[in-house]
């Protein structure tokens, strides 16, 4: 569990000297971040099926702007808050973990890696049925296809967070001990 | 996988506090997370054999004194 590099090390500093207040590390706070980063990508698909119904237009075109427009920063800074609540399980190279670390990190991307997998058989479907034949290339706009690519993208990267955002448990308050040496004197 | 079944009783609450030594310390001697042994200690997660050898190596005791697959017997119990 020790940095490599100077890179690991500001990372591993960033998490530990983290100033967010306590509640912060709740569950519950934990899974309205992860809710914050899920609306994101639910944008991301739903400005992909605009694309899909309007491209080529203006229209699709301003949607798609706006969309990325407010899930960049919000987004962003979702998956920030998310590495540092889950103190490194989200983030933090693998042998910065220890062992319960790294098997939340396990078990999270094996159900990341199912939900995805099915995603993707959904994504074949709804191309599939847009292209019965000749002529699909009239039904599937160039732009709807793009951004279907990085709905699909951006959900295979972050899915793993957010199931880890949304699993993990409180964690055990500090000891009396801690309190004493960490709280106020 | 985890049930009821597979839960694993520990003592390192009681181990810590007979020898006065923070989760922080333990955690930094034995290499994990300090929240890691909090979560040991509340029983929601169970260690690896290598980590349960390093805990009980660490207290300088046998692995059966640290972890048990029955509840350990309260203290001032008769049993």
């Amino acid at each position: 569990m020790k940095p490599r590099n100077a890179r690991e090390a500001k990372q591993l500093r960033r998490i530990e000297e983290s100033r967010l207040p306590a509640e912060s590390f709740t569950r519950h706070h934990r899974r309205r971040l992860a809710a914050t980063a899920g609306a994101c990508l639910a944008l991301l698909w739903a400005n992909a099926g605009v694309s899909l119904a309007l491209a080529p237009s203006d229209a699709a075109m301003y949607t798609n702007f706006a969309v990325l427009a407010v899930i960049l920063p919000v987004g962003l800074w979702a998956y920030g808050r998310i590495i540092v609540t889950t103190r490194g399980t989200v983030g933090l190279p693998a042998h910065l973990l220890d062992e319960r670390q790294a098997a939340e990190r396990i078990n999270a991307h094996g159900t990341a890696h199912r939900a995805t997998l099915v995603l993707l058989l959904l994504c074949l479907a709804a191309v599939m049925s847009l292209m019965p034949g000749e002529g699909y290339t009239e039904r599937l706009p160039g732009a709807a296809a793009v951004l279907l690519f990085v709905a699909l993208i951006a959900t295979v990267a972050a899915l793993p967070a957010l199931i880890i955002a949304w699993r993990l448990p409180d964690a055990p308050p500090d000891d009396e001990d801690d309190e004493h040496e960490h709280g106020e004197g | 996988m985890s049930s009821d079944k597979e839960h694993v009783h520990n003592r390192i609450a009681v181990l810590r506090a007979e020898r006065g030594i923070s989760r922080r310390e333990l955690a930094t001697a034995l290499d994990v997370h300090y929240q890691t042994v909090g979560y040991l200690e509340r029983g929601e997660y169970s260690p690896s054999l290598h980590l349960a050898l390093r805990i009980a190596e660490y207290f300088e005791v046998p692995v059966e004194v640290v972890f048990s697959l029955r509840p350990f017997p309260r203290l001032g119990s008769t049993a």
